[in-house]
């Protein structure tokens, strides 16, 4: 029981945005399987009847068991299982908009619109990890990344970079003013390349690139690119990786 | 790690459907669709006594239908007044589809909306909390891009609680079917964007960057960054290579929407949607209907669940439907079980058209297809005496539910419903036969879904009596 209370804690807690679960012997329990085992071995099974409603008895007509049961919970195996916390948290939809927004200084209007009628986040609520408790009685956001959350992380991503993009071209650059946005062709070894990333680091990402990772982005260049594509696509890059997306 | 267990196997390019698949349906008929208010009504003559059937939700004879061949009968035109209602009958969904429908009666476990919906499609935990769609995604979905899509709303868009049931199989929860596809490509359509293939780079680069992080072996054990990276990289590109965002596009240009000049286009199937849903662009009913079969017709899905919510759904006439579906039978019981039953019908018509309409192996998918009409429980069956046709009704654990499919015996109601009550009763498992002692309940409707699907689980009831 004390275990039992120890993962609920756990869970209640939203301790770990994917939890696994490791079992007996230390053993992963389930090779993939997901990410939801916090919740599902720590929440009570609302046919258990906190309702207090009908959930169970013979139904002797038939000759057999009503069909509401546990889920198993509380079955040994179970209770042999701890929550493996990840160590990781998926930064949802405000959040990430946010942070997004306040690395590029960009403002409310016009952010990021889809074919110039919804806003981003609303388009894409869901799958950013949004919940929504008027409109889709989604009380809880998703417990884990949707098939199509890569896809609308990036959107948001991308419109914003190149909403940055266009507003630096048009008149003081406010973050990318170490590379010329009216260049057709970046050369290779432009110097202002290595500031450019470094710069989009600490706004993004909060820290400084590696030597590696500066080479990496830099090499966005190696083949002809032009400022303003080599902005947007270094702000994408670094905007999409699992560093931006997760606490 | 890569993503659950078999998620490289199941990443296919979203072509049709293979033959010998089946498909399931579920249709999320918000709070409480009574069944005595649709294919089970009791007349007032059924109940004999006129003083007992003043204080019963029982039907004048005059209004009840039963199309020539029909075993079932309901509620024609009604003649309510109000500002709610519907340009389609119910007689006219029961006159196309009478030899497909089965009527199942069914006793829930809960009246709280959220606790019944899940119980309704999780048949109150009998197969260890697993959804219904959960389960026939993870049988029949498994070498799909999306194998469980879902865009209901509160209890039916729950994930089960069975934690071996892999990510892949979990409902993909889509709120905005006008707008899903554009989530199916990570760059086409976004203002301001370079081209394709400096976006291309921009990605190859991410992912040396995701190689080259001080995350990739601090956190190297995080199941969050493992999903991220493996969606990104294994299931991402074969959702843009299947060129989901023009197959799944519902939107069409016009209105203010310029899809062209941003390289998108409308899906080829646009104009025999807009056949069977003509408002699709302002009725959300339709637009998930025209999605459900969207993902179904390219192979996509197994499983694809929709239904209103408790959102008012607003068009250029006013409120479609009820304020908050079939729950505004609180303030007005027979004009929202009229009104959201003929509405919700409208849509199941117009998606049976299409399932029909299209090849599939010798047949059409319909003849693969299972529509199961999903809601919280019934509701109350007693009325004020002299109140006539405008009352509210409560919540009430006792109802049936309304399949359709070509899988099923149609043409009959398993059970039956006492007109001195209104309350419905069981059959015999064995044969079918009405049974007044029998009780069934969510467990049933789950094992029924799942037998005429191919699927067995431990503790599956035998359903071969309502099986074709």
């Amino acid at each position: 029981m004390h275990r039992r209370l120890q993962i609920a804690a756990l869970a209640v807690f939203g301790f770990g945005g994917t939890p696994g679960c490791r079992c007996n012997g230390g053993e992963d329990a389930d090779a993939g399987v997901d990410a939801g085992s916090t919740e599902a071995t720590a929440t009570t099974d609302s046919s258990t009847g906190s309702n207090g409603d009908a959930t169970s008895g013979t139904d002797e007509s038939l000759g057999a068991e009503t069909v509401t049961q546990d889920d198993g919970s509380d079955s040994e195996d179970d209770l042999g299982c701890v929550p493996e916390v990840d160590p990781l948290l998926w930064k949802r939809a405000d959040a990430l908009e946010a942070d997004l927004m306040r690395a590029l200084e960009l403002g409310p209007d016009p952010g990021c619109i889809e074919l110039g009628t919804t806003p981003c986040k609303a388009a894409h609520l869901v799958p950013l990890g949004g919940n929504d408790p008027f409109a889709l009685s989604l009380y809880e956001p998703m417990p884990r990344p949707l098939a199509t959350t890569g896809m609308a992380v990036e959107r948001l991503a991308l419109a914003l970079c190149a909403q940055r993009a266009a507003l630096d071209a048009q008149g003081e650059a406010r973050v990318f003013g170490h590379i010329d946005l009216a260049a057709q062709t970046l050369a290779a070894d432009d110097p202002g390349l290595g500031p450019q990333v470094s710069d989009l680091y600490r706004r993004l990402l909060a820290r400084d690139p590696s030597d590696v990772e500066t080479e990496i982005v830099r090499g966005l260049a190696a083949e002809p690119i032009s400022g303003r594509d080599f902005a947007v696509a270094a702000c994408f890059a670094i905007a999409t990786t699992t560093e931006f997306m997760t606490f | 790690m890569g993503l659950a267990g078999s998620t490289r196997a199941r990443i296919a390019r979203g072509a049709a459907p293979g033959p010998g698949e089946k498909f399931l349906f579920v249709v999320a008929a918000q709070g409480g669709a009574s069944i005595i208010d649709s294919f089970l009504p009791v007349s007032e003559s059924d109940v004999g006594d006129p003083a007992a059937a003043q204080g019963l939700i029982a039907y004048p004879d005059s209004v009840l239908v039963q199309p020539n061949g029909s075993q079932l009968r309901c509620p024609g035109e009604l003649f309510l007044d109000g500002q709610f209602s519907s340009d389609y009958a119910m007689s006219t969904f029961l006159g196309k589809y009478y030899a497909d429908m089965t009527v199942v009666t069914v006793e829930n476990t809960s009246v709280n909306h959220q606790v019944a919906q899940k119980r309704s499609i999780t048949g109150a935990g009998i197969h260890r909390g697993r959804t219904l769609m959960e389960e026939v995604a993870l049988q029949r979905g498994m070498g799909k891009l999306l194998p469980n899509c879902n865009m209901a709303t509160a209890g039916f868009i729950e994930p089960g609680d069975d934690a071996s049931v892999p990510d892949a199989v979990r409902s993909e929860v889509i709120a905005d079917p006008l707008l899903f596809a554009l989530a199916a490509d990570g760059l086409r359509g976004v203002d301001g964007a370079p081209q394709r293939s400096i976006l291309e780079r921009a990605r190859a680069t991410r992912e040396a960057l995701e190689d080259a992080t001080p995350q990739a072996e601090r956190w190297a054990n995080s199941r969050l960054r493992q999903r991220i990276l493996a969606l990104r990289r294994e299931l991402q590109p074969a959702i843009e290579e299947a060129d989901l965002i023009t197959k799944l596009m519902l939107l069409q240009a016009g209105g203010g929407v310029d899809l062209s000049s941003r390289g998108l286009a409308s899906s080829p199937e646009l104009p025999a949607l807009l056949e069977q849903f003509p408002e699709l662009a302002t009725d959300r009913l339709q637009a998930q209907a025209a999605l459900a079969f969207l993902l179904v017709r390219y192979g996509l899905s197994s499983v694809v669940t929709f239904g209103p919510s408790f959102m008012p759904d607003f068009s250029s006439t006013g409120i479609d439907g009820t304020p908050i579906a079939f729950d505004f039978s609180h303030n007005d019981h027979v004009t929202t079980q009229n009104v959201m039953w003929r509405r919700t019908l409208k849509v199941v018509d117009g998606l049976i058209t299409l399932l029909q309409r299209q090849p599939h192996g010798d047949g059409t998918l319909w003849d693969r297809s299972l529509i199961y009409v999903a809601t919280d429980f019934g509701r109350t069956k007693t009325r004020p005496p002299g109140s006539g046709a405008y009352f509210g009704s409560g919540h009430d654990l006792n109802n049936g539910n309304l399949f359709i499919s070509p899988l099923l015996r149609g043409n009959r109601v398993f059970g039956g419903v006492d007109p001195q009550t209104c309350l419905t009763y069981g059959f015999d498992l064995a044969t079918g036969a009405p049974n007044r002692g029998a009780v069934m309940r969510e467990g049933h409707l789950y094992s029924l879904v799942c037998h005429a699907l191919g699927i067995d689980f431990p503790g599956r009831y035998d359903m071969s009596a309502l099986l074709r």
